[in-house]
């Protein structure tokens, strides 16, 4: 019996003389796990090694138990794996069913009636059964992206692999991918690349911030809101000792960083303690260190 | 997206890591929708309509029939001459879609291996060469009748199947080589250039890819189809040489390269025994 989790040592991927990945180690299991970042901090090429999409530079990677670096059980792994890419080309002139049961083919479904009654479901699942027989040309972005995940969800896999599947979509269709997103995790292993923290808030047993290709931040989402705990605060005026700062609808000024004596705090959400991982004071903090 | 809970998959579905791989069964799939496509194809279905169009002609005076030479020409083969380049360039297109597309990301993942889409894209050309050979038979009925019988200044000559063989396997050469083309390239144009370049008179080699010797001989009844059996198997190699160029992009197993070794034997098999002394390719 295989292993549930994806599990990575000291794992790197390395452009010419940058490391893109610059060795993560890391087991994820069972659940919603959401990866933040901002760009360029590995997120992709990380769920493209996940994907069996790219070869790690170096490092030991194992997905579901199996070593990707085998072709054989490379090819048993993409049995039991969907992914949802960043930002694919389609085959525009296809439509939506022909896509997704082009893309079932090649998972190797070939009894016909079976696998069109998986790409319908499918399809279904993802809100485009009304639209399946129109030519992808013709969606809309958030509709595309919805093939997309539609063609990962194909076959039931174990593990979900999805870049920035909330992207494009509107906040209804965000909504109906949480409650999608949700049910998948409770038995099988899904990771969510994302920008959106709210999804994260919303979905994720556990949230992993990566940053210049190291994982900077691996714990709950709530841990992740306390790491600004005592540190958001409003104010009538802007504080120039914050690291951050943003007028809102109220009028008022909201801070992040270290707050002066007697400032008005607030409770922090986790885009504050992501942006106090990631922001730019926070980068040459981690310099100095 | 649906407001419904997850409905379970299908049981084929969820016995999918149980699966096991039949690697025929997979090609077999892939080619039926790589086939049905080309078919579809609006560039191919103009082709098709254009050698029809062109076959049937002579009836309408559209074309020069000399002593139905044309006419013997047309239904050998040559009547595919003007929709090669459309043939070669619908292959090409769907050889190199994924990577024109930038659809990798969706194909790399997938179980199925590369090598296997490659050989259910040559497979599909079957479905070309049935359409062309469906073509063929219509025309040949349409002008020579069911006995096949040619009239022509000469006297009476009644085709052989293998002649009216030599444009179906000539389209489905063709299309060989535009898989060939489209399997290592990721842009269209390259095709574009390729096909007007290798497919359109006046290039020296496509007489013989098309009729062999009986190009000359055509205008002479009596000798016409004398070679075609070598030319037929020097159409077999050409299409066996451009499977085995497009199966060497993700399978460098020795027996690729003895599809090479055979297709360019059968090539120059082809092209020695099928011309006559001191023929020529004109």
């Amino acid at each position: 019996m295989t292993q549930a989790t994806i599990t990575m040592s000291d794992l790197r991927k390395r452009y010419g003389t940058t490391d893109v990945v610059a060795g993560m180690t890391l087991s994820i299991g069972p659940g919603v796990t959401g990866l933040l970042g901002p760009n360029g901090a590995g997120k992709t090429t990380l769920m493209r090694m996940l994907a069996t999409v790219l070869a790690p530079t170096s490092g030991d990677l194992r997905l579901l138990g199996l070593d990707p670096a085998d072709r054989d059980e490379r090819t048993e792994m993409r049995r039991r794996l969907g992914y949802m890419p960043q930002e694919p080309g389609f085959h525009r002139h296809f439509t939506a069913f022909e896509f997704v049961d082009y893309i079932a083919i090649l998972k190797e479904m070939t009894d016909t009636r079976e696998r069109h009654r998986d790409v319908r479901r499918v399809l279904e699942l993802v809100g485009l059964g009304d639209v399946a027989g129109q030519r992808i040309r013709k969606l809309s972005g958030g509709m595309r992206r919805r093939v997309a995940l539609a063609q990962a969800l194909l076959g039931d896999p174990e593990l979900l692999v999805l870049d920035e599947p909330s992207a494009a979509l509107d906040p209804e269709q965000r909504m109906r991918f949480r409650e999608l997103a949700s049910g998948l995790g409770q038995e099988r292993i899904v990771l969510v690349s994302t920008h959106q923290t709210e999804d994260v808030a919303a979905l994720c047993q556990r949230v992993i911030v990566m940053h210049d290709g190291r994982a900077v931040f691996d714990d709950t989402p709530a841990q992740l809101s306390a790491l600004a705990h005592g540190r958001v605060w409003i104010a009538d005026q802007r504080d120039p000792r914050a690291q951050l700062w943003w007028r809102t609808a109220e009028g008022h000024h909201r801070h992040v960083g270290d707050p002066p004596p007697a400032a008005q705090l607030v409770e922090p959400t986790i885009e504050d303690g992501y942006l106090l991982l990631v922001g730019p004071q926070a980068a040459d903090a981690r310099v100095a260190a | 997206m649906s407001t419904t809970s997850i409905t379970p998959p299908p049981a084929a579905a969820q016995d999918a890591g149980a699966r096991q791989p039949r690697p025929a069964a997979m090609r077999w799939a892939l080619a039926r929708v790589e086939g049905r496509r080309l078919l579809m194809h609006p560039l191919f279905m103009l082709a098709m309509v254009g050698a029809a169009i062109l076959a049937l002609g002579s009836g309408n005076g559209w074309k020069a029939n000399v002593g139905g030479g044309a006419d013997l020409m047309d239904l050998a083969g040559w009547g595919f001459v003007p929709a090669s380049p459309v043939i070669f360039l619908v292959a090409c297109l769907a050889a190199s879609r994924a990577r024109r597309d930038a659809a990798q990301d969706f194909h790399r993942p997938q179980p199925l291996a590369p090598r296997l889409r490659t050989q259910a894209a040559l497979l599909s050309l079957g479905w070309a060469g049935l359409a062309a050979a469906a073509l063929t038979a219509v025309a040949t009925v349409a002008i020579a009748g069911s006995d096949l019988l040619l009239v022509v200044d000469a006297g009476r000559y009644r085709l052989q199947p293998w002649e009216l063989a030599q444009g179906p396997l000539y389209v489905v050469t063709i299309a060989a080589f535009g898989v060939l083309a489209g399997t290592w390239t990721s842009h269209a144009y390259p095709a574009v250039i390729g096909a007007l370049i290798l497919f359109l008179p006046p290039a020296p080699w496509l007489s013989w890819i098309v009729l062999g010797d009986g190009v000359p001989a055509a205008f002479d009844v009596s000798q016409a189809g004398a070679s075609v059996g070598w030319h037929l198997v020097g159409l077999t190699g050409l299409a066996v040489l451009a499977a085995a160029g497009a199966l060497a992009r993700h399978d460098r197993r020795a027996r690729i390269a003895l599809l090479a070794v055979a297709g360019l034997g059968a090539t120059i098999a082809g092209l020695a025994l099928g011309l006559p002394p001191g023929g020529v390719l004109t």
